[in-house]
């Protein structure tokens, strides 16, 4: 045992040594996945922040200056998917400032409210009222003789996908009709107050006026038809996680599966050049080299977990995506990292001892990663594939270890919630390690 | 004592259609420097991978010292030594390095091995060279690290494949002093060449074979004088093994 523990450490020393040699494998290891991480995060976190809590932050151009501005805010920000400003870098905005700040992506959305339309949507409310309560029988008027309608414009970003720009409009139009509404019920309340004095020749009490005036509007929305909207499971709602909390996970996997790559291009360098023969001539050498490789690249994928973890904390928000925050599950997401580092482990060994030159099992590697990687969710998130595509994630070992991480971190499940990829990632490593065996005998 | 003693080995690979070995029996004494002459396919290097237990044989025994090979222990495995004829030794890493590695598998460590390891340079002429990348040595100076590496743990049967194949004249009569050293130290070498002159200079006793079997077999002196009309070993071999090329 003692002497087992000898050659594993020289082993190790060996593997260590040749690693921090290999400048191309140092960057496949560590700096691609870094860059990967911190481009794909940012560049996906707009897309991915508005999939999963839809926003849009709005600029208001209240040239009108009436109540009209602040009732059409307040039902924007009521309606839950705005963020209003009428300040831009602490100043009033300008027509010209909104126009260059959503053109730029800093705001999806620009709504101008024109001067005199406050003054314009009452005076309509009020002829309408007026004619249609003057000659009930008449029905509506055709055509409104009073100052024509304000028309209020909304610029968007360019760059706003179909149903994002669908959205915001239907919010909007659903917001203007919530204050057409109340302007006309606050016109006719007031002439019918009007008609109601002449008749009984004293002026109602302002009180009642104003109360006939908000009555129906105090009632608020779904006193007279309710909508429930529900989620068809409880758990829904989270498979939709934000860019960082897809993208930490994904890339940590991605990078700990490159060990593919050195790990397999090693033992077939050992094989070719005739150190793998040497070995074989000292007893238990074949077992500490396969151990001391083992133990070397368990430790890059502990780095690597480390690195991608403390990128998503404390990197990434400097960059103005939300912070990677494992919380409480840091303790299982270890244990999914072991599990997924066995796996990558096993899956090199096996191609190792397949492959038949460093060229191939690297070509070989990277593709398999890759398209593991992209059935498996980690390139693209899962809920953004076709549900074709979807199924097909059982399939890939990096699919398995997204979902565990993602059952950690976006379901707040515990380690016995994500049993099942876990070991589906063991089991892969065993029949990586036995593949990796039996080729290995065959060859001898 | 009889270093290392084969019986009736016999080795067919797998769909192969001929033998590589057909009852190959040899017997080297502690001590000797034994040459394993013939051309290309006779089963040389199928011999020492069985001789060194990389291979099992398909019949046949090997014994190591007096012990069954199979069946030997760590202990008698360690007094087996190989210097293999590719340079198996870790490019990007140094010679000490590559030194210090195979050291540490034979379980050295501490001064035991960097004295060693010092020992091995300076035998095969490579002290100044210790802390260079291998793949920046040159060819000649490979070799002779790989030798070195065969020899770190200090065996007692050492197995040479072509020790000095595509070497220069310098390099090569490096490491023939190097195994004539060894052979004075006591060591039991059993190596493989087609440098016949090489060999009828080295060794005490070679043995020629083709076909997985042995032709011939005792001093190059006897071999020549036994053989009429034969000048030299490289006459023996030709005479025995025929001029017909070999792939």
């Amino acid at each position: 045992m003692t002497r087992l523990i000898g050659q594993v450490a020289a082993s190790l020393r060996k593997e260590a040594q040749t690693l921090s040699r290999d400048r191309g494998g140092l960057i496949v290891l560590f700096g691609m996945p870094m860059a990967l991480v911190l481009v794909v995060t940012v560049v996906q976190d707009r897309a991915m922040r508005f999939v999963a809590a839809p926003n849009a932050d709005l600029l208001l151009i209240d040239r009108d200056g009436g109540d009209l501005g602040t009732t059409l805010r307040q039902g924007l920000e009521a309606a839950g998917v705005f963020t209003v400003s009428t300040m831009l870098d602490g100043v009033p905005v300008t027509e010209e400032a909104a126009k260059e700040a959503v053109s730029h992506g800093r705001f999806q959305g620009a709504l101008v409210l024109p001067e005199g339309a406050g003054a314009a949507a009452r005076g309509r409310a009020k002829e309408l009222a007026d004619r249609l309560l003057a000659d009930p029988a008449a029905g509506p008027p055709t055509a409104i003789d009073a100052a024509p309608a304000a028309r209020l414009n909304v610029w968007l970003d360019p760059v706003l996908t179909e149903p994002y720009v669908k959205l915001i409009r239907n919010v909007s139009a659903g917001v203007l009709q919530g204050v057409e509404m109340r302007l006309l019920v606050e016109a006719f309340a007031a002439e019918m107050a009007r008609r109601a004095s002449a008749r009984l020749g004293a002026p109602l009490p302002e009180a009642l006026v104003k109360g006939f005036a908000a009555a129906p509007m105090a009632a608020g929305p779904g006193a007279l038809l309710a909508l429930d909207a529900a989620l068809s499971t409880d758990k829904a709602w989270t498979d939709v996680p934000n860019s960082v909390q897809q993208n930490v996970p994904a890339w940590t996997i991605f990078s700990m599966f490159l060990i593919v790559i050195p790990l397999a291009g090693a033992l077939i360098r050992e094989r070719r050049d005739g150190m793998l023969t040497r070995l074989r001539v000292i007893p238990g050498a074949p077992t500490a080299a396969l151990l001391g490789k083992a133990l070397l690249f368990l430790g890059v994928c502990a780095a690597q977990f480390a690195m991608m973890f403390a990128i998503g904390a404390f990197v990434l928000p400097l960059l103005g995506t939300p912070a990677f925050a494992p919380g409480p599950h840091l303790g299982p997401a270890i244990v999914v990292g072991l599990a997924t580092a066995a796996a990558a482990m096993g899956f090199g060994l096996a191609v190792g001892a397949v492959a038949g030159s460093p060229e191939q099992a690297s070509v070989f590697g990277a593709s398999t990663i890759v398209i593991f990687g992209a059935v498996g969710g980690v390139l693209m998130p899962r809920f953004s594939m076709p549900q074709t595509m979807r199924e097909l994630t059982i399939v890939s070992p990096l699919g398995w270890a997204q979902e565990a991480f993602l059952g950690l971190f976006l379901r707040q499940g515990d380690l016995a919630s994500v049993a099942a990829p876990v070991l589906r990632l063991m089991a892969f490593a065993a029949v990586g390690i036995a593949v990796a065996l039996t080729f290995q005998r065959r060859r001898g | 004592m009889t270093a290392l003693e084969s019986q009736g080995l016999q080795k067919t690979y797998p769909g192969a259609h001929q033998p590589a070995l057909r009852g190959l029996d040899l017997a080297v004494q502690e001590g000797e420097f034994f040459g394993l002459l013939g051309p290309n396919g006779a089963g040389k290097t199928t011999a020492i991978s069985i001789f060194t237990g990389l291979r099992v044989p398909s019949a046949g025994i090997v014994r190591v010292f007096g012990h069954d090979l199979r069946r030997a222990g760590p202990e008698v495995r360690r007094r087996i030594g190989l210097v293999p004829q590719d340079i198996a030794l870790y490019p990007t890493l140094t010679v000490r390095e590559n030194l210090q590695y195979f050291g540490g598998l034979y379980g050295l460590h501490g001064e035991d091995l960097r004295r060693r390891i010092a020992d091995g340079l300076e035998r095969v002429a490579l002290s100044d060279a210790a802390d260079r990348p291998v793949d920046t040595l040159s060819g000649g100076m490979k070799r002779r690290a790989n030798l070195a590496a065969g020899l770190v743990h200090g065996p007692t049967l050492l197995f040479l494949d072509e020790p000095t194949v595509g070497v220069d004249a310098q390099s090569r009569a490096a490491i023939v002093a190097t195994l004539e050293d060894l052979s004075k130290a006591g060591v039991t070498l059993i190596y493989t060449t087609h440098y016949l002159e090489e060999a009828e200079r080295l060794c005490g006793r070679v043995a020629i074979i083709d076909n997985g079997r042995v032709l011939a077999e005792g001093s190059p002196r006897a071999l020549v004088e036994g053989t009429v009309g034969c000048a030299n070993l490289e006459d023996v071999f030709l005479r025995l093994t025929g001029r017909g090329l070999r792939d």
